[in-house]
């Protein structure tokens, strides 16, 4: 087991990165000046992220993917998180591994492929979810993949970038049994929300070193100073926890469901908390609808909110600890080969 | 970049270390501040080091086992895991300060004369660093070392110094060079505790024990020979030193943070805390930082390079860990209520942890750190 990113899979989150650089209008939230992305767009980019490989990252090859894993996700779903990539690929992927994981081909080459969007399930509300289409639904012990058959029932979303209904009929195609999948996609979050984290820090001390005030840039100032290391500390904890998370779900290990239920709560609290302090930090203008920074902080609500924080909490507040393993490293798989 | 990936072989030795902890940890309490405790700490590090386990990553030429930091670590956790208390140790500073610095920047013959001692548990040491008037600012220190023929001759006071009543040698920063830039007119110097003019004065910290001392110096004469690299050139090598403390050998009190978490959370279990759902998120959230904890130091150290000081990125974990450590006793405070009107061990932990944001740099100094050499930010 590792926990550091190979020349590789830094490339992947570099690779995606210029992607989404030059896709802001479609992808990226709507800031003054940006037209709203048509659905022909929203289905054209979808394709070529799906041609790109991100909807079937951490599928094996034999079963029609990539052939990466959980840290490779990991890198890829920190881009998204970073860039505030619009469109459902959370559940989109995790609906590639239900439909890879019982050898639905068909579904799973329209899912790699990017020709389904499939939405979430959120308590009573639906995420991101098209007219009878795919929903994922996160339990406590597997994922489900439903099909949507009642009519969807727009509501207000606080991320206007996210598609918001609820109250939605639906009936099971296919499920998977198996918690750790469950923490995969815990692990998925957690990575968006780092991505959110770093990006928060970085516009937060890019403003601080050139915005001046009584004559020196404010990032002199402690008290400006201070909440940038804070936001710092709360990064490296986060991406350390999730990376932990990510190598102990590619060996499989017992301890993954504690570690990514650790990773999600440690990275939602950074991401939180750094999108209100960058907000503070930019003062007056980060209260505008025509700033990025709000649009952190709604996002970072609403990935919060996408598998119940509390049931996470529980679980991690209730893990049965058996000597130093189960809250650490599983000690004798901890460095051995996957 | 090097890297720490897959080391079959550790769970055997981490079994070893087991099974030797399991036979060989002492048996009878530690006995409070004094000689008593010192002897208990000697012959406690004796028998670590006549069983092979002491300075387990130092070279062997010296009297250590000459392994990895890795398996430095896996001595930690199994030893903490024992329930041993790690950091109340008289040879701390010895271990965890002296022997590194004197490993990085001592010459040949003072690393042969006090290496193999500290590892032997023969000669605790202590650190003189902060003075009344110097906290934050170390390079203000004003204890003044005058060079008189082969030897420095010693005036000035120093505070905060634990075990200073027990420790025969102390690694010490004094002003060799008034005229100088503050931070060029330093000296990194060894100094016996035994000679003439050093007097000890213990202090009674915040839970009533005494954990620290003030020394003073009148006229105390220390060879030479005692200068680690330079004469002016201590600043240098007390960075080195901080920067071991700030580092990894930090991971000692750090996995005892991860046990008190483990104790708060069978405390809930105990007291039926768990129904609450607010009381469980927040504890649930500790659990999870102190896991980050963990992860931070592994990521730290599997990304560090051997024999150079840590990124300064690692200063976060440090202060990741002194935050965690008042948020986890405040929230005992919480769960105890009214058994919080006695002074138990979980008063005791909260009045303790106070130091964590203040001792080896207060987290004010360790955020302008992360400010200004990781982020940027200007001064």
């Amino acid at each position: 087991m590792r926990v550091w990113l190979t020349d590789e899979q830094k490339e992947i989150g570099t690779a995606a990165a210029d992607f989404l650089n030059g896709r802001e209008g479609v992808l990226g939230p709507p800031l003054t000046g940006a037209t709203e992305p048509t659905p022909e767009d929203e289905a054209r980019i979808w394709a070529e992220c799906g041609e790109l490989g991100w909807f079937s990252l951490g599928v094996p090859e034999k079963r029609g993917g990539v052939g990466y894993g959980p840290i490779e996700e990991l890198v890829l779903f920190r881009e998204l998180g970073r860039h505030l990539a619009r469109g459902p690929f959370v559940s989109t992927v995790a609906a590639g591994w239900i439909a890879a994981a019982t050898e639905r081909t068909d579904l799973a080459a329209d899912v790699f492929a990017g020709r389904l969007r499939v939405g979430l399930a959120v308590g009573d509300h639906v995420l991101d979810a098209e007219p009878e289409g795919l929903l994922v639904v996160p339990g406590e012990n597997g994922l489900q993949l439903r099909r949507i058959t009642g009519p969807l029932v727009p509501a207000t979303s606080v991320d206007a970038t996210v598609r918001l209904t609820h109250g939605v009929a639906s009936e099971e195609v296919v499920r998977v049994d198996d918690p750790l999948l469950v923490s995969r996609l815990e692990m998925l979050l957690a990575a968006a929300d780092i991505g959110i984290a770093d990006a928060t820090r970085d516009m937060s001390v890019s403003y601080a070193q050139s915005r001046i005030q009584f004559g020196k840039p404010i990032g002199a100032f402690q008290a400006v100073k201070h909440r940038c290391a804070d936001m710092a500390i709360r990064c490296y904890a986060a991406y350390s926890q999730t990376l932990f998370a990510a190598s102990h779900l590619e060996l499989r290990s017992s301890f993954a469901g504690f570690h990514a239920g650790a990773a999600r709560l440690v990275a939602s609290s950074a991401a939180r908390r750094n999108a209100a302090d960058n907000i503070q930090n930019h003062g007056a203008i980060g209260f505008t609808q025509e700033h990025i920074a709000a649009w952190f902080a709604r996002r970072a609500q609403v990935l919060h909110q996408c598998v119940d924080p509390l049931a996470t909490s529980r679980r991690v507040a209730s893990t049965e600890r058996e000597r130093y393993d189960t809250l650490g490293a599983p000690v004798d798989d901890w460095f051995a080969t996957p | 970049m090097p890297v720490m990936d897959v080391d079959l072989g550790l769970a055997e030795f981490r079994e070893e270390v087991r099974t030797w902890l399991a036979e060989n940890m002492p048996r009878t309490p530690r006995p409070g501040f004094g000689a008593p405790m010192r002897e208990w700490d000697a012959d406690w590090q004796r028998r670590q080091y006549e069983g092979g386990w002491a300075g387990i990553d130092w070279p062997q030429e010296y009297g250590g086992r000459g392994l990895r930091l890795l398996e430095q670590i896996v001595w930690y956790e199994e030893y903490v895991q024992s329930g041993l208390p790690i950091g109340e140790n008289c040879f701390v500073v010895a271990l965890a300060h002296a022997g590194p610095t004197l490993i990085a920047r001592g010459n040949e013959a003072q690393k042969k004369e006090y290496l193999p001692r500290i590892l032997r548990g023969e000669t605790p040491w202590c650190q003189g660093f902060s003075e009344p008037g110097t906290g934050s600012d170390l390079a203000s220190l004003q204890t003044r070392a005058v060079i008189d023929g082969n030897e420095l001759v010693i005036n000035g006071q120093k505070v905060w110094t634990s075990y200073a009543n027990v420790a025969d040698y102390q690694e010490m920063l004094v002003r060799t060079d008034p005229e100088a830039p503050k931070h060029k007119g330093i000296t990194w110097v060894i100094c016996d505790m035994h000679a003439p003019g050093v007097e000890v004065r213990p202090i009674r910290t915040i839970d009533g024990e005494a954990h620290f001392c003030e020394v003073f110096y009148d006229d105390v004469r220390i060879p030479l020979t005692n200068v680690v690299d330079e004469i002016n050139n201590g600043w240098s090598v007390a960075m080195s030193t901080l920067a071991i403390e700030r580092g990894p050998v930090a991971l000692d009190y750090q996995l005892q943070t991860v046990q008190v978490v483990e104790d708060l959370v069978a405390l809930a279990q105990d007291r039926g805390l768990l129904r609450d759902d607010s009381l469980v998120m927040r504890l649930a959230l500790l659990r999870a930082e102190a896991a980050a904890l963990r992860s931070m130091t592994y990521v730290g150290v599997s990304q560090a390079t051997p024999g150079q000081p840590p990124a300064p990125i690692s200063t976060a974990v440090r202060t990741f860990w002194a935050e965690l450590r008042q948020d986890l006793s405040r929230l005992a405070l919480e769960m105890i209520s009214t058994s919080g009107l006695e002074l138990d061990s979980w008063t005791t932990y909260w009045l303790t942890a106070f130091s964590s944001t203040i001792a080896g740099g207060t987290k004010d100094i360790q955020k302008n750190i992360i400010g200004e050499r990781v982020l940027g930010l200007p001064r």
